[in-house]
Order: C-alpha cells, then sequence, then structure tokens
C-alpha cells in the first residue's frame, strides 16, 4: 500500500509538470478588443502633477468617446527611460508617452514620424510656439518630439529674509554681484556654533546653473552636431572660478546640492536656483513668503540668456488609426487653453507666445506673481540640440562642480577632464 | 550559594533587556519620525529645526493617500502575486533542495553550483533578455507575468538543503524500516521535521517579493495589475515628493505584515517544539 | 564552491544504496525538473543572452551592433576606475559583513533566552525588514543631515563629537550607507541564527555544564561549532548581497556619493546600462562581478571547510 501510494504521489507530480509546461508553451493569448479605439499614454508624474495629467486624460475621454486613453504612470524619470528601452528593444511601447529626452528615443531610432502630422492637413503652427522649443526637441536638425512640459531655472528667494536686512522684497538682484552682496549681508553663522544658521545662495540643478551661466556668460556647451564638447573655454572657467569663489566666502554650502531645496525651505537661504516647476510645490510648502526672479546676469554686457529643459511628448509607430488618435490627443494637450491650464495647475511653462497675455495666465499673475519669472523668462531661453551622450555630459559637469568645490582640483583641470571624458564617450558610441 | 546565583541572573536580566531596549530604540526612532512626518501639514515638512510633533495632527492625511491611488487593489495584488510566489518557491525549493541533500546521482554537485550562481548575476543584466522572454510567451501586463519567472529561486533551495543536511540521522534510520521511496521520506518525514525552517524562508520570501519594486513596474501596465511598492512611488516626484502621503500610506502597509509576523513567529516556536527536537 | 558539500557524502545516501542508482536519477529528475524549467526559462537563457551582449558593442536601441569579444571585459580589467570602484565594493563588504555579523549573532543569542517580552523584541528588530526602502531612506536622509540639526550629528553632539557631513563628506558616507544595511538587515540574520539556535538539542548544554563549563565556554563548545553551518550560510549570502548592494546606495546617493565614494559595482553597472547606454559593456561588468564573488565564495569555502561542522 505504501508503494502504491508513493507512485500515486509520484505520478500526479510528473502530470503537474507536463501539464505546467504545456501551460507554459500555449499560454501566448490574445485580448479580443472591441469598442472604442484604445490608446496608451506612459506619464512619469507622481503627486499632484500626475493626478492634473489623469484629469486631463478624463476630460478628453468624456469630449471623443470614441477613444479610450489608458494612462500609464511609468515611475520616475530615470525609471521611465528604462521601461521605454525595455519597450523598443521588445516592440512594447505604447502609443505615446510623455518622455524626458524623448529625442533620443525617437529622432536617434529613425522615428520622425510627428514630422508628417505636424506639416499635415490637421497640423500645429509652429509659429505660435517659442522657437526654442522646437530645437530642443530635434535630433540631427529634424523635430522628432513635441514640447509640452517645460521649464526654465529660475531665482527664489525668502522674502521674509530680505525684509529682515533692510533690503525691498520687491528689488530682487538682477547681477551676480548684485546677489553676492545681499547674500553675503544676510548669510551668517548667529549663533556662532561653527555652522552656517543661513547660506547666502544654493542651487538644486548644479549641472544646469552651471550651463545656464557659461552660455550667459558668451560660452558655448557644445557644438551644433553634438559631436565637440565647449563647456572648456575660458568663459565657463570664469564661472567655475566665481563658483569657488562663493563656496570659499562661505556663501554657499560645499557639494550638497541635493540639500539645496531642503536648505531653502527651511528658511536656511535666501536665494535658491532651481527649475521654474517646482513653483507650485514651493507656494505650498513654504512657511515664508516666496519671491521669484529671472536668473542673476553673470555678465552684464551679454544678453540675457536661460537653458531650458523639461519633458516632450513622443509618437511611438502603431496602427495608423491608433497614430491618428494619439496625435489629435496631443494637439488637444497642445491647445492654447489645456496648455494654460497645465501651466497653471503644474508650474510648467506656458509654451505658446500668446498665452501669457491670456486671462487665465494673467490671474494666475495677479494672485500668485511667483509664477511670473519663469514664464517670462522662456523668451529668452536656448538650447542645444538632444546628443546621445548628454546624459553622461550633465553626470560629468555634477561630477567636476563637485570637485572644484571639495577643493580637489583647479576649475581649468576639472573642465577639461569633463570634456576630455565627453570626448571619449562621443568617439566611442 | 544559591541567592548568589539567583541574584546574578536577576542582573543578567536587567542587562539583556538594558541591551534589547537599546537596539530597539534604534530601530524604532527612525519610525517615529515616519510617523510624525506622516501627521504633518505641507508646510511643515521642511520646517528647520525639525519639530518631532507636529502642531496639529492631520489624519486626514492617511484619508488623502490612500485615495490618491487604488491602494485596495494594489494590495490585493500584492497578496496574491506574493503568496503564489512563495508557495511556488517552497514547493520548487523542497523538491530540489531534497535531492541535492540526499540523493546521488552523478553531476549533482556541478548542477548545485550552477543553481547557486544563479544568484550572484545583477539583475540588472537580464532584466531585458527576461522581458523579452515574457512578453513572448504573453504574459505581459498579467499575473503569470508577475508570479511563474519567479517560483523558483535559488536562495530558498540553498537554506533548505542546509536544513535537511543537518537533520539528525535518526530519522533516516525510521526511513529504514520499509522501503520507503523519496518522495514519502520527503513528504511523511522530512517535511514535518523541517517546519520551522520552511516557516522562515516562507516569511524571507514573502518579504523579498512584497517589496519588489523594478519588475512589477517594468512588467505591467495597468493600474489594475500593480502592486503596493509601485503604489507608494506614485508620491514621489520631481517636483517635489509628498513626504506626509508616503509615509503615512508605508505606515498602512508595514503595519499588517508586522502583524502577519508576530502570528508567523509563533508558528516558528511551535513547529521547534513539534519536531520534539529538543531533546 | 560551497563549503557545505561536506566529506561524509556516500555515508549519507547508504540507506538508499541497494536501491538502483538509476531510479535515484530520475528520481532527481523528477524533482529538480520544476526548478530546473523555471531557471532555465526564465534564468538561465536570460544568463545565455547577456553573455552574448557582453561580446557585442551595443546600445539595444539602433541596429547597430558590432561584434567586439573580449573587448568589453579588456576594458574594464585595465580601466583605474573600475578598480576604485572594486575597492569600494569590498570596504564596504568588509565593514559590513562582521558588523552585521557580530551584532545579530549577540542579539539572537540574547534572544534565544527564556525571558518574557523576547518576541517583542524580535517584532521591533523585524520592522525595518518589512519597511519600503523608499520611505526609510526618506527618513534616513534627514536623520544624516549634513549640519547640525540633523539627527544623527545631534547623537554626536551628545557625546562632545561635532556634526559630521555624512552622505555629504568623501569619508563617511560610505560608514553612513554601511549603518543603514547593518539597521535595516539586522532582522533576517536574526531570525535564522534564532532558528539554527532553537535547532540545537540541550543535551549538548547539560553535558556541557556537567563537564564543568561556563557560559563562555558553553558558546565556544557548543553553540558555536553547532551554529557553524548556519554560520556559514549567513557569511555567505552575506558576501553574494554584500557585492551586489545596489538599492539602498542608488536611493541615498544616487550619483555615487560624493567623490564617487560609494560607487559600487552594481551602480557602476547600472549607469553604464542606464545612463550610457552601453548594454554590452555592463553585461560584460556583469560576468566579472560573477567572477569575483565566485573566487572569493570559492575562498571562503576553503577557510571555512575545516570549521563547518553537521551532526
Amino acid at each position: 500500500m505504501d508503494i502504491r501510494k508513493n507512485n500515486l504521489l509520484r505520478y500526479v507530480l510528473w502530470i503537474t509538470l507536463l501539464l505546467g509546461l504545456l501551460g507554459i508553451g500555449f499560454s501566448c493569448h490574445k485580448k479580443a478588443e472591441d469598442g472604442p479605439l484604445q490608446i496608451s499614454i506612459w506619464y512619469p508624474f507622481g503627486g499632484l502633477t500626475g493626478q492634473f495629467f489623469n484629469s486631463l486624460v478624463q476630460e478628453y475621454e468624456q469630449v471623443h468617446p470614441d477613444v479610450r486613453i489608458e494612462s500609464v504612470y511609468t515611475g520616475g524619470y530615470s525609471v521611465t527611460a528604462r521601461k521605454i528601452i525595455t519597450g523598443i528593444v521588445t516592440d512594447l511601447l505604447p502609443e505615446g508617452g510623455i518622455i524626458p529626452a524623448a529625442p533620443l528615443f525617437t529622432g536617434r531610432v529613425g522615428n520622425y514620424r510627428i514630422e508628417n502630422y505636424l506639416n499635415g492637413s490637421n497640423g500645429l503652427d509652429r509659429n505660435a510656439f517659442f522657437s526654442v522649443l522646437w530645437d530642443f526637441n530635434a535630433y540631427h536638425g529634424r523635430v522628432c518630439s513635441l514640447p509640452f512640459a517645460n521649464s526654465t531655472l529660475v531665482l527664489y528667494y525668502n522674502k521674509e529674509l530680505l525684509i529682515k536686512n533692510g533690503y525691498d522684497p520687491l528689488r530682487p538682484p538682477q547681477t551676480w554681484r548684485e546677489l553676492e552682496a545681499m547674500a553675503r549681508r544676510i548669510a551668517g553663522d548667529y549663533d556662532k556654533d561653527g555652522n552656517m544658521d543661513v547660506w547666502g545662495v544654493v542651487m538644486s540643478n548644479q549641472d544646469w546653473v552651471l550651463k545656464s551661466m557659461i552660455v550667459q556668460n558668451g560660452g558655448a556647451i557644445i557644438d551644433s552636431t553634438g559631436q565637440i564638447p565647449l563647456f572648456n573655454s575660458a568663459e565657463s572657467v570664469e564661472i567655475l572660478d566665481y563658483w569657488c569663489y562663493l563656496v570659499n566666502e562661505r556663501l554657499m554650502p560645499m557639494a550638497m546640492h541635493d540639500r539645496a531645496r531642503a536648505q531653502f525651505l527651511g528658511g536656511r537661504a535666501v536665494f535658491l536656483l532651481a527649475s521654474s516647476g517646482l513653483v507650485n510645490t514651493f507656494i505650498t510648502t513654504a512657511k515664508f513668503e516666496i519671491g521669484t526672479a529671472f536668473v542673476p546676469q553673470f555678465n552684464e554686457a551679454n544678453p540675457y540668456s536661460i537653458n531650458i529643459g523639461g519633458l516632450s511628448l513622443a509618437l511611438f509607430p502603431s496602427e495608423p488609426e491608433k497614430e491618428q488618435a494619439t496625435w489629435k490627443f496631443f494637439k488637444w494637450l497642445l491647445s492654447e487653453d489645456v496648455l494654460n491650464r497645465w501651466a497653471v495647475e503644474t508650474g510648467y511653462i506656458p509654451l505658446r507666445k500668446s498665452s501669457i497675455e491670456s486671462d487665465l495666465i494673467q490671474q494666475l499673475f495677479a494672485e500668485y506673481p511667483q509664477y511670473r519669472a519663469g514664464f517670462e523668462q522662456i523668451a529668452f531661453a536656448q538650447t542645444y540640440q538632444h546628443f546621445w551622450q548628454m546624459g553622461g555630459m550633465d553626470e560629468y559637469l555634477r561630477k567636476a562642480i563637485e570637485k572644484v568645490e571639495l577643493g580637489v582640483i583647479k576649475p581649468r583641470q576639472a573642465l577639461d577632464e569633463a570634456a576630455q571624458n565627453l570626448l571619449s564617450d562621443i568617439c566611442e558610441d | 550559594m544559591l541567592k548568589e546565583t539567583l541574584f546574578s541572573s536577576k542582573v543578567l536580566t536587567i542587562i539583556t533587556h538594558l541591551l534589547l531596549i537599546v537596539v530597539g530604540v534604534t530601530m524604532i526612532v527612525p519610525f517615529l519620525w515616519m510617523f510624525s512626518t506622516s501627521l504633518k501639514d505641507v508646510t511643515e515638512l521642511y520646517e528647520y529645526p525639525p519639530k518631532w510633533i507636529p502642531s496639529h495632527l492631520n489624519w486626514q492625511n492617511y484619508i488623502k493617500a490612500m485615495e490618491l491611488a487604488p491602494f485596495g487593489r494594489f494590495y490585493l495584488n500584492s497578496l496574491l502575486v506574493t503568496f503564489c510566489i512563495t508557495l511556488g518557491q517552497i514547493i520548487t525549493a523542497c523538491l530540489a533542495a531534497y535531492v541535492f541533500a540526499r540523493i546521488e546521482f552523478p553531476g549533482r554537485d556541478i548542477l548545485f553550483v550552477i543553481y547557486l550562481s544563479t544568484m550572484i548575476i545583477p539583475v540588472q543584466v537580464t532584466i531585458i533578455p527576461l522581458f523579452l522572454i515574457v512578453k513572448q510567451l504573453g504574459w505581459f501586463d498579467t499575473y503569470q507575468g508577475l508570479i511563474i519567472p519567479f517560483i523558483a529561486r535559488a536562495f530558498p533551495i540553498i537554506f533548505l538543503r542546509q536544513f535537511f543536511m543537518t537533520l539528525p540521522k535518526d530519522l533516516e534510520d525510521a526511513a529504514k524500516v520499509d522501503g520507503c521511496g523519496h518522495l514519502r521520506f520527503l513528504w511523511k518525514i522530512l517535511l514535518p521535521t523541517a517546519r520551522p525552517a520552511l516557516s522562515t524562508i516562507g516569511l524571507f520570501t514573502f518579504l523579498f517579493h512584497w517589496r519588489d519594486y523594478l519588475w512589477p513596474l517594468v512588467i505591467t501596465n495597468t493600474t489594475e495589475m500593480r502592486t503596493l511598492p509601485v503604489g507608494l512611488r506614485y508620491f514621489v516626484s520631481e517636483q517635489g515628493t509628498q513626504f506626509h502621503y508616503m509615509m503615512a500610506a508605508s505606515i498602512i502597509v508595514t503595519i499588517p505584515i508586522v502583524l502577519i509576523y508576530l502570528f508567523a513567529q509563533k508558528q516558528f516556536i511551535k513547529g521547534v517544539t513539534m519536531t520534539g527536537l529538543k531533546g | 564552491m560551497i563549503g557545505v558539500m561536506n566529506g561524509k557524502k556516500s555515508a549519507k545516501f547508504h540507506i538508499f544504496k541497494n536501491k538502483n542508482i538509476r531510479r535515484n536519477f530520475w528520481d532527481s529528475m523528477l524533482f529538480l525538473s520544476p526548478s530546473l524549467v523555471v531557471f532555465t526559462v526564465f534564468i538561465f537563457i536570460p544568463i545565455a543572452m547577456a553573455f552574448y551582449l557582453s561580446l557585442m558593442k551595443w546600445d539595444l536601441l539602433t541596429a547597430d551592433r558590432q561584434f567586439v569579444g573580449l573587448k568589453n571585459y579588456i576594458y574594464y580589467l585595465t580601466n583605474p576606475f573600475f578598480y576604485k570602484v572594486l575597492l569600494n565594493t569590498v570596504y564596504f563588504a568588509a565593514a559590513h559583513i562582521p558588523l552585521d555579523l557580530i551584532i545579530t549573532l549577540g542579539l539572537a543569542l540574547l534572544l534565544n533566552q527564556k525571558l518574557k517580552g523576547l518576541s517583542f523584541y524580535r517584532t521591533i528588530y523585524f520592522i525595518p525588514v518589512i519597511s519600503s526602502m523608499v520611505a526609510v531612506s526618506a527618513v534616513w536622509i534627514w536623520i544624516y543631515e549634513p549640519e547640525s540639526g540633523g539627527l544623527a550629528n545631534y547623537v554626536l553632539g551628545l557625546f562632545g563629537i561635532s556634526p559630521l557631513g555624512w552622505l555629504h563628506d568623501p569619508h563617511w558616507a560610505m560608514p553612513a550607507i554601511i549603518l543603514v544595511s547593518v539597521w535595516k538587515g539586522l532582522g533576517y540574520n536574526i531570525v535564522i541564527f534564532l532558528a539554527g539556535l532553537q535547532n540545537i538539542p540541550d543535551i549538548y548544554y547539560e553535558a556541557a555544564r556537567i563537564d564543568g563549563a561556563n557560559a563562555w565556554q558553553q558558546f565556544r563548545r557548543v553553540t558555536l561549532p553547532l551554529l557553524s553551518p548556519i554560520t556559514y550560510f549567513v557569511i555567505l549570502m552575506g558576501i553574494i548581497n554584500s557585492f551586489k548592494v545596489f538599492t539602498q546606495i542608488e536611493v541615498m546617493t544616487p550619483e555615487g556619493g560624493p567623490l564617487n565614494s560609494t560607487t559600487v559595482l552594481n551602480l557602476y553597472l547600472y549607469q553604464e546600462a542606464f545612463h550610457k547606454y552601453r548594454f554590452g559593456r555592463a553585461s560584460a561588468l556583469a560576468f566579472i562581478m560573477f567572477a569575483i564573488i565566485l573566487i572569493i565564495t570559492k575562498i571562503q569555502r576553503s577557510v571555512s571547510h575545516k570549521n563547518v561542522h553537521y551532526e
């Protein structure tokens, strides 16, 4: 009896195994699709931005009952990039998405399909948008994605600290010399414990700040082909020298850029340089009144200028019907009213030239003047085209800044080293 | 003499408790901060110097956090997926561990080394090929895709093998009596004895996959298929993480597992005494 | 490679000796098949694909791929930065494993006593293991606040030590990460050690007591030897996991810490693959990691071979 039972168990096990194998073999199934056209859109926003984007999707579905949009949250920016790569490799991309560094995942893999729609009969008037946005969304000179969630750097300042030290809170510094003078007076170790209680200036996107300052000082970042790094010129070294000086004078903390937001929001820094996309969060989170201004000029002889950053709408290959539907949705997102509401809710820049005059935006300015700096600054924005190693470049720049701040090497060396690294990456790829 | 030992044992007990309390405090302090943050108003998140007690207890943070994403569904998914993975891993591990511990056949040791070495390869490089395979099977955005690739892992196999090897020889003598086959020996004798090891490894497997974030995010697209760790990231954003909601959600998510652990812990001890190994 | 292959094989299998070997083989195959199938489809094939990739220069996204042979491997082995990263990883492992071992074994011994309220502590120690790394690391980043306001610096202040930069100081970033890792993983090994301790029959202690052994001698002569398979297992897992450490480092110092002081192998691999899109090269790094861990576990095996006891 024992043996029989034993065999029975054995058979059961074998059969389960076979069934399991069969299951693996035959489980390739397809969902039947009926009803409205279904498209899927990826987005990388958590928090309030994500919620608002979803409400936009719902609104669109109500107006267009023939389309169902599945909006998929794809994690933060870096995880989204991972999902996109996996999607390209395995041919499992959505119809569209809001993607960081989108041209690298469209234009670079030969996907310029957005051009046809853009120029087609149901296209968009490119001139209605700031031209810098089209540069931003180009790869090798051709547009391959659409602008949507863009921001610039702005100067945030703590109005209370300004008032306390006898400054007019409505007159923020316009140049770095002014900023430095104000910072010097306000910053300090009040309780004399050897630690600074209030810093002069902190920066949360240090590589972005550096690039913007270089350009404003008359330097350049990279040549138009994306092949030769230009950020180690004399203009750039001058910027990094000044940077070093700010740290040595204890106006800026040493190598703590990831704490910059917390330091500013905790009232421990007078000025903060950060993305204009944070304005909404800052207004609601700070205990003190926040002011914003254009990023100060470093070289007063040169015209005003700033670098933009952001995420773009990418159209991925799919059936013509779905591509058409996705284009329509994108076009709706870029319509003036939706764009303006998007800007109001999220702090991303309204991308149309006419937006700033609209009632909605003017109303916003009246209520929250803090939005103004970021929105107006885009008129002075410039950018370089996306190139494959740009992520690596930003990393090298951050490392260079860190080394200089920690006093490991001199600015000249640091920038040359970063340029050397980038160049060898470019040559290799 | 007797008094002395009693006294010294009392002192020892006190020292033991003191030590355990000191460690316990270090374990718990970060969670107190988490709890305090979960009750804060958004304007207090970055306050400096930091305050331990919020000016007002915002219990509604918990409700709001739960409303931000379908956490009920995430919870159910997490439970289902993790439970199936755990069960699968225990079954596959029992069978494999038995072979590696008690049956000899040519090539066994090499195979074991191969099994073991699967733990060494970092997931970063295998995730894309794995994704390709799962997609080929048509399991993208399905429970199969979340579960089946993980129903066998080297860790529980090695863990159980260790335990099977340490079990005393008396067990084998008992088995010798009748011509009892491997399956029966495993089922009737080894498994009941290895109960504490089974519950331990079950717990580990459960926890490990309970926290898994990357694979569920990559392999699922629809909100209905997503799991809790993915849900917790809904609060993280480049535009400022909603720490108060994130902490609230983390606490809600953690508490049931703590309770399960409290319960499972009793099972370990029971398992040990039931085997009669204690002498 | 694994020390648990003890030298008593043949003695162990004697009960089945008279059964025929063929049946043993088929039973083994049957028992192994579920795991073997899953491993083959979801682990071995992906690994084989990754190995193929490691011989290529390819970003996965474009059709442009190139067979480069061992070039990717040579690139790392001749790259000074690779050795810096390797050193960081060894630093992490060399500090984390012993620290973790001593603390968890000590706590497990304390918790193994017959005292009231111990299950409460056991639960408390296990909470960090359960909790989500994202939330926990947010708390630890706050604890490690580099200026005077952080909790860690406050505690140092109580002992009259001036504040540290922690995650922002090239010298302290790694210790800070190690501390969090120990804190987070403590509960795991305590459970393993407790299970092992409870498996040691009381008779051994009684025998030792009759011989007049004091507590320390009992620990040396009974607990340690009988616990050695478990200790071996814990160390083995410690080595594998330390060399693969990733999550806590990626969440707390995403850029690899000040002056790359916390850039470990797995983070480097991640950056190569997903920041620079060099998938071929990253795969090569994975296999180099694999070889390193294999060698170290091999060394561990030969060291502990004599010291691991089985009943």
